[in-house]
């Protein structure tokens, strides 16, 4: 029995090496080949080639439900029904439009420049993708444990805002010109706030990989960061405030503004290249939200300790395990959704903002309450002597 | 934004074309820009027209009033009444009082269903996708009302010479009845929260677009653009038609409350506080609708007016609406001119955009706040 | 600005997008739950009724009709096309037979019918009615004219029928004048032949 898949699942030799956060590949998957990189280098390949695939998997099915979800969602606050037809309650929908964005014609327009053209969509969604690689679905599930996870995020998701310009560019048509000059000057800059919430979260977990900072969260709800400290809380909304703009999403919708540009830097697009920019949007919005009920809402935590204690410990059964394990997946991708909901909500409800107003929140607003909370939060830990214990506290200050 | 010296910009030719999203119709503007902010604006008009002014002279009085509908197609029945008050004065006609009160009525349903469409819009150009839903909804119930007044939904040719085309049964009394009881406080305090004091919207339109009152003024601009710019001035309260001098009403003003005087806001603003007024127009009227004729069958019939000419105008609901009618006689008029209120409001573009401090995206506000019909400006 | 102006900018606008925010989420809920608000409803299968004065496509009442011509004249653009013999006495072999007059044509042309209602009004019997289906479709301009006769699209042969009538009405006037000089000459002829006596 010394076979890697059983002494992953073997509980009766202590916790999965994945929880120390050492940096190899900790995924089930991998645990087949091998534990260590050192073993088989076809193994890891294989791994990551099925890590990728079971990213590119959920990336789809959740692109799937957030379409259908955000229809519906904006058929309900408008006094109407959304998709109905194909399928029960429309849910069949996507597919249908998927299948319809497969099969349309390819047109290129001739004035365009033909290799940013065909290029532009795959880097879009190649700077989503990406980013999926240091984030959790669930305790031992990561494509891989990066103890530098947060700093991954930030900065390879800016390969997005190249294939956004090339895509513009290579459009040859003003209007789309305008929509990616906005989006450069949009998504460029509010990495700033985003990335000033990162480093808050770090300072007070003093950690930057994913699993850790969730891992600090353990316990009841109050241990999640967003109780931390007041700055944890302003910066959390900071963050999602960010996040929106990052995600080009309403009210933020700038590089898109359909009444304005019709359809932006993406305008001259159709079928399957639109479909890469549209499931490139999703996958953002599902990363972002992501991210921040990893740093700020526990995670896989689910805030009640007898339902996460749920196939930890020393006496548990593989059943209880993998229970345990499918439970925090579901709370994690629960809480995700939940905020994908708020995203939408925020959607249907508010008006765009013009450039300059948009401008003004980045650089006069959001950037000098981030560095704010930063100082803050810092400052804060320090005075609770809470430095990287979270354990000690609960509810801001209260010793346990 | 102020271009600097040093660094050298290009000037960009857009081409915000006939077929966009938000210019409210078959509407051209070739933008000069420097980036986002805008130098110069160029307005094209004319890719509706539909000669109705020509036709008007081949066909007779009764046939002219399925064309007027398709003028302002949005508030069809006040076009449908100017002309026929128009050709009521040429001809000495007195309407019955049962037609009058029914015309009031209709007139004022149709001013609120068109302002809900202008504020659905608005708020859609400028990202708020949800009013304009919510204000469909009760635009539905009005057409409704109206489908089952006179069995259209948008051209309704139901004001005709000598009165309406039907009579209003009680039943439909009561539906007018229940859809003001439904609209006004509820759903207008509702359409306030949502998106009149909106931060975000408020932001857009505000202190964006001011038209000062001498401006107005000078280019001819009517109803609650002109309202919006300060000047408290309504053609039914000031040269009363039809029997808009028995009712009270408020004329609300645009005064510069979350920005400058004559602001997309205050013109946005003015709008919805009409529609209230109009609410307060319709419950007067339905209280005092007398029994009698709904129309002058025999002159209705065959209407030939005398020789002459009139000018007869009404507040439309983008603002003065008026016919100039010139008869000869016979049963076909020698010559019908409309004045299009939205035809001078959209001059006034052009003004507006070339001092400066204008960018893209304002150009969307100012269009969708002057509140056009293409089919009114080419007729 | 002043920092007590800068936060009261973003309360402001923080409180007043937490309102809006409130209303969507009140239509979101009922509408799930208490399934209020939703006004839509999946057509074809439900519809709303039709009011009894939906201005729709035209029927006409036959046996009525006096062929006067009157919503032919008053429709502003001239879409109703009729065609027939005055006279019930049976002049047409075929045709419908109305009162006073036999028809041979009477179409609506639905690629110019603005369906103003204007037609219903002149009508002395008040035959001619707008109703209330308003479904009337094709892919070709030349099923979009509506015989009221036949209640049905006007096809080649109601077109070869009216040609027929046509012929025949010429005929029939032919006839009905070589009659009358017959009738005439053979009086002239009688008187003629009185005169001799």
């Amino acid at each position: 029995m010394n076979s890697p898949l059983f002494i992953a699942l073997d509980v009766n030799h202590g916790t999965l090496p994945a929880a120390n956060g050492a940096n190899y590949f900790e995924n089930l998957f991998v645990s087949v080949f091998g534990y260590s990189t050192a073993g088989t280098v076809l193994g890891a390949g294989l791994a990551m080639f099925l890590a990728c695939l079971a990213v590119f998997g959920f990336v789809n099915v959740f692109a799937l439900f957030a379409v259908w979800l955000e229809r519906k969602v904006s058929a309900h606050m408008q006094c109407r029904l959304g998709p109905m037809e194909v399928g029960p309650h429309g849910v069949l929908q996507t597919i249908a439009d998927g299948v319809k964005l497969t099969v349309k014609e390819d047109i290129i327009p001739k004035v365009a420049d033909k290799p940013l053209f065909i290029i532009a969509p795959a880097i879009v969604f190649a700077g989503t993708f990406i980013r999926f690689v240091p984030l959790p679905f669930s305790q031992y599930a990561t494509a891989a444990d990066l103890n530098l996870g947060l700093f991954f995020i930030a900065s390879v998701g800016s390969v997005e805002v190249l294939g956004v310009i090339m895509a513009g560019w290579s459009s040859n048509n003003k209007w789309s010109l305008l929509g990616t000059i906005r989006t450069a000057t949009q998504m460029v800059s509010y990495e700033i706030p985003i990335g000033i919430a990162f480093v808050t979260v770090a300072v007070s977990a003093g950690s930057l990989s994913l699993n850790e900072i969730v891992g600090q969260q353990e316990g009841w709800f109050f241990n999640w960061f967003v109780f931390r400290n007041p700055f944890l809380m302003t910066v959390s909304i900071v963050y999602l405030i960010a996040a929106l703009a990052e995600c080009k999403r309403s009210p933020f919708d700038l590089p898109e503004a359909e009444s304005e540009l019709v359809s932006g830097f993406h305008t001259e697009y159709s079928g399957i290249r639109f479909a890469l920019f549209f499931l490139a949007e999703y996958a953002a919005m599902y990363i972002v939200s992501a991210v921040a009920v990893v740093i700020f809402l526990g995670g896989w935590w689910s805030g009640i300790p007898a339902i996460d204690q749920i196939g930890m410990g020393q006496g548990a059964s593989t059943f209880e395990v993998v229970l345990g394990i499918l439970i925090k997946a579901h709370v994690l991708i629960g809480k995700a959704i939940g905020i994908v909901f708020v995203q939408m909500w925020i959607r249907w409800t508010l008006p765009r903002v013009r450039l300059d107003q948009m401008m003004y929140l980045c650089w006069k607003v959001l950037l000098p309450i981030s560095l704010v909370c930063l100082v803050g939060s810092a400052m804060w830990d320090l005075a609770m002597g809470a430095f990287a214990d979270s354990n000690e506290y609960f509810l801001f200050f209260i010793p346990k | 934004m102020p271009a600097t010296d040093d660094i050298r910009t290009e000037e960009m030719l857009l081409n915000m074309g006939p077929q966009h999203p938000s210019t409210h119709g078959v509407f051209r503007v070739v933008i000069r820009t420097d980036g986002e902010m805008i130098l110069e604006t160029e307005s094209h008009i004319g890719y509706l027209h539909r000669c109705f002014e020509k036709i008007a002279e081949n066909v007779s009085y009764l046939q002219v009033v399925p064309y007027t509908d398709r003028m302002d197609y949005l508030a069809a029945m006040i076009n449908n009444l100017g002309f026929a008050e128009g050709v009521e004065k040429l001809m000495q006609l007195e309407v019955p009082e049962r037609a009058q009160y029914i015309r009031i009525i209709v007139c004022e349903l149709n001013r609120i269903a068109s302002h809900l469409l202008a504020f659905g819009t608005y708020g859609m150009d400028l990202g708020a996708i949800t009013p304009f839903l919510h204000a469909f909804r009760d635009r539905e119930k009005l057409l409704k009302i109206f489908e089952k007044i006179c069995g259209q939904r948008l051209n309704y040719s139901y004001v005709r010479i000598g009165g309406v085309a039907f009579d209003i049964t009680e039943e439909m009394l009561r539906d007018i009845e229940d859809f003001c009881n439904y609209f006004e406080p509820e759903v207008l305090d509702e359409f306030d929260r949502l998106l009149s004091y909106n931060g975000i919207f408020i932001a857009r339109t505000a202190n964006v677009g001011v038209i000062p009152k001498e401006m107005a003024i000078d280019f001819g601009l009517t109803g609650p653009n002109l309202r919006g710019s300060g000047v408290k001035r309504d053609l039914r309260k000031d040269e009363p038609y039809c029997i808009y001098d028995r009712f009270t009403f408020d004329v609300p003003v645009g005064s510069g409350e979350n920005g400058t005087t004559g602001d997309c806001w205050d013109r946005y603003m003015v709008r919805i506080r009409e529609m209230r007024q109009s609410i307060n127009i319709v419950r007067q009227a339905l209280a005092a609708v007398p029994d009698g004729s709904f129309i002058d069958k025999k002159a209705s019939k065959t209407v030939k007016p005398p020789k002459g000419e009139v000018y007869h105008k009404v507040e439309g609901a983008r603002g003065e609406l008026g016919f100039h009618i010139v008869s000869d006689g016979t049963a076909i008029p020698y010559r019908v001119k409309t004045r299009g209120p939205s035809f001078c409001n959209i001059s006034i573009l052009d003004s507006m955009t070339q001092d400066g401090g204008v960018m893209l995206a304002d150009v969307v506000a100012i269009i969708g706040s002057l509140d056009i019909v293409m089919g009114e400006v080419d007729r | 600005m002043s920092v007590t102006r800068y936060f009261s900018n973003i309360f402001g606008v923080g409180k007043s997008i937490v309102i809006g925010m409130s209303i969507t989420m009140k239509y979101f809920v009922e509408s799930l739950l208490f399934k209020k608000h939703t006004v839509t409803v999946q057509y074809p299968r439900e519809m709303d009724a039709i009011p009894e004065r939906h201005r729709g496509i035209h029927y006409l009442e036959t046996e009525k009709c006096i062929m006067c011509w009157k919503c032919s004249d008053i429709c502003p653009v001239d879409c109703i096309y009729i065609e027939g013999v005055r006279g019930a006495d049976g002049v047409l072999k075929d045709g419908w037979r109305g009162k006073k007059a036999t028809l041979s044509k009477f179409t609506v042309d639905y690629t110019v019918c603005i369906f103003c209602g204007l037609c219903e009004e002149p009508c002395p019997p008040l035959c001619i009615h707008l109703g209330p289906e308003f479904d009337y479709h094709s892919t070709d301009r030349k099923l979009m004219e509506k015989n009221l006769l036949t209640d049905a699209v006007y096809t080649e042969d109601d077109e070869k029928f009216v040609q027929w009538a046509r012929d025949e009405n010429v005929r029939l006037i032919d006839e009905t004048k070589a009659k009358k000089a017959a009738a005439r000459a053979a009086k002239a002829a009688a008187a003629e032949q009185e005169k001799d006596d």
